[in-house]
């Protein structure tokens, strides 16, 4: 129940029309209360009433729904003093000619008069146009707090989801994993041992303080991702047949950095295993104008824990938050996980 | 019957029977007053009522001596010699002259009566036929009674009923100055020629005829 009667005070709340309509049925039970003597109201109170806020209806309206958007939003603000002033002047004449003149015109059964000089008139004018501007510019002040809010949080967010990119981009079992295959290499001293120790140190470099940025070159990126790949040979079977297929039109096109590298990780953890025999990982990486493409499928391993499957993992979902923050509705991001096969195709445009 | 109630206005302050149109406020303001001499002196009305017409003239205050308001002293006789007396006032709206009459209370009654008594403005238009003829034509109660009771006129006002006649219903305007004047302008203005037309219903008229 509370929550229905949530739903309906906002949408009221931001109905603009609903929003008048109340602002002027109030006006008008105050003026009848105002202009009648008695505690008892007649036939003739209600006329008059109602007769007298139409004056008032439209310089209101006027300014509320030209002048402000058209003059006072955009900081012309003699113009729009002087178009106040105008409607002010104008419209309280006009109530008086009214109901001096016209009104026996509209109603000659009714005897009128104007019962308020002309200041008195400009005085009834001036209150209804201020409050009616100070409502308005309220409601826009409530509307702007909001979306400062709203923005505040999506601020957040994104931070929240950088901040998980970056603390997945250092992932701790590739570490450990590559310090193991280090050590091995090291005690076996294998020539291939500085090489390795350069890559990783290449790869660390790059996850730590270029990742930092918002963009990167797309070579980078390719670098990031062979270093990688090389790496990964030191500890994976010589039978995965891995293929890195890139063609691009731009090396230094800027994309946000460490969108790929997550995948072909999880690719390698869940897809390579030392265990499995015909592993295979296929890349693909197109840039065409401002598009880019990567493609990326592997074998399904005989996964050792059956609860942690490839497509349900924290790094996809981190990849897809951050493309919805840094290229919101540019970009397509599928993941298919089939029986034998899993496959992830990411596409963006700048 | 004009005069006679018009004694009783005098009487009665508000009066009990309805016949013209009463304020608590003046019909005029002191910027519109006028004074014709032509008014002064002795007049027979319709009725044969004959009214004396002089200055007003008042005492300032202990010491201050007398003055005078630029109004006149009304003293209507009746056939039975009932004396009602009345400082009216003679102004101009909008080009046309009017009488506001304010009854005097006198000494005649109880002087507990007396003080419970509200002395309320009448208005009449005055028009100056000849040196030795007026018609003066007082608005018609009844006609803004129509109104009020019809719901069709706006102006504030106060309904009573007298202890006489519980079941009529009096009307006082109860408007300011300004307001009454706004709206005898707008729905007042007849021509002189037309005072005394038996299709007008908005004032009730009676001639004056100079005796001396």
């Amino acid at each position: 129940m509370i929550r229905i009667t949530q739903k309906w005070i906002f949408a009221v709340t931001r109905n603009s029309l609903v929003l008048h309509l109340l602002f002027w049925a109030l006006s008008w039970y105050i003026l009848l209360n105002i202009f009648t003597g008695s505690s008892s109201f007649q036939k003739i109170d209600y006329i008059y009433t109602s007769i007298f806020m139409l004056t008032l209806v439209v310089p209101v309206e006027l300014n509320l729904l030209l002048f402000i958007p058209r003059f006072l939003n955009r900081k012309k603000y003699a113009v729009y003093g002087l178009f106040f002033l105008v409607s002010l002047f104008l419209f309280g004449l006009f109530n008086q000619l009214l109901f001096d003149r016209l009104i026996d015109f509209i109603l000659p059964e009714y005897y009128f008069i104007s019962y308020y000089d002309y200041v008195d008139l400009l005085k009834f004018f001036l209150v209804f146009l201020v409050i009616s501007t100070l409502l308005h510019l309220s409601k826009e002040w409530f509307e702007l707090n909001e979306n400062k809010q709203k923005m505040i949080l999506l601020e957040k967010e994104k931070i929240d989801a950088e901040l998980k990119a970056l603390s997945n981009q250092v992932n701790p079992h590739f570490l450990f994993n590559s310090l193991n295959v280090l050590y091995s290499l090291a005690i076996k001293n294998e020539k291939e041992t500085p090489e390795a120790i350069i890559k990783l140190s290449d790869i660390l470099r790059y996850v730590i303080y270029e990742s930092n940025r918002e963009t990167v070159e797309l070579q980078n990126e390719i670098t990031l991702i062979n270093n990688f790949i090389d790496l990964q040979k030191y500890r994976t079977s010589p039978d995965a047949n891995i293929q890195f297929f890139v063609e691009i039109e731009n090396e230094k096109f800027s994309v946000a950095p460490m969108l790929f590298l997550p995948l072909v990780e999880n690719s390698y953890k869940h897809g390579i295993k030392g265990d499995v025999g015909k592993t295979f990982i296929q890349l693909k990486l197109i840039q065409k104008g401002n598009e880019v493409e990567f493609q990326i499928e592997n074998n399904k391993g005989v996964s050792g824990e059956p609860e942690k499957n490839q497509s349900g993992g924290v790094g996809l979902n981190n990849i897809r938050s951050r493309l919805e923050l840094i290229y919101p509705e540019n970009y397509t991001f599928e993941v298919k996980d089939g029986k034998d096969l899993f496959s992830v195709k990411l596409m963006f445009k700048i | 019957m004009k005069t006679r109630n018009v004694i009783l206005i005098g009487i009665v302050a508000i009066a009990i029977t309805s016949c013209f149109v009463k304020s608590l406020h003046p019909f005029f303001k002191e910027s519109d007053v006028e004074f014709n001499n032509e008014l002064l002196g002795t007049w027979l009305d319709d009725d044969s009522a004959t009214w004396r017409i002089n200055p007003y003239i008042f005492t300032k205050g202990f010491m201050l001596g007398d003055s005078t308001d630029n109004s006149y002293l009304v003293e209507m006789f009746d056939d039975t010699t009932n004396v009602s007396t009345f400082n009216v006032h003679l102004f101009r709206l909008d080009g046309k002259l009017y009488l506001d009459f304010d009854p005097i209370r006198g000494d005649r009654y109880d002087e507990m009566i007396d003080i419970h008594m509200i002395p309320a403005h009448s208005i009449a238009r005055i028009d100056f036929v000849s040196d030795n003829e007026v018609v003066i034509a007082w608005f018609n109660e009844d006609w803004l009674k129509g109104l009020f009771e019809e719901n069709r006129v706006k102006i504030a006002h106060e309904v009573i009923r007298t202890a006489e006649n519980s079941y009529t219903k009096e009307y006082v305007l109860t408007a300011s100055t300004d307001e009454l004047q706004k709206f005898i302008v707008k729905y007042g203005s007849v021509e002189d020629d037309y005072l005394c037309d038996e299709e007008n219903e908005i004032l009730i008229c009676t001639r004056l005829k100079r005796v001396k």
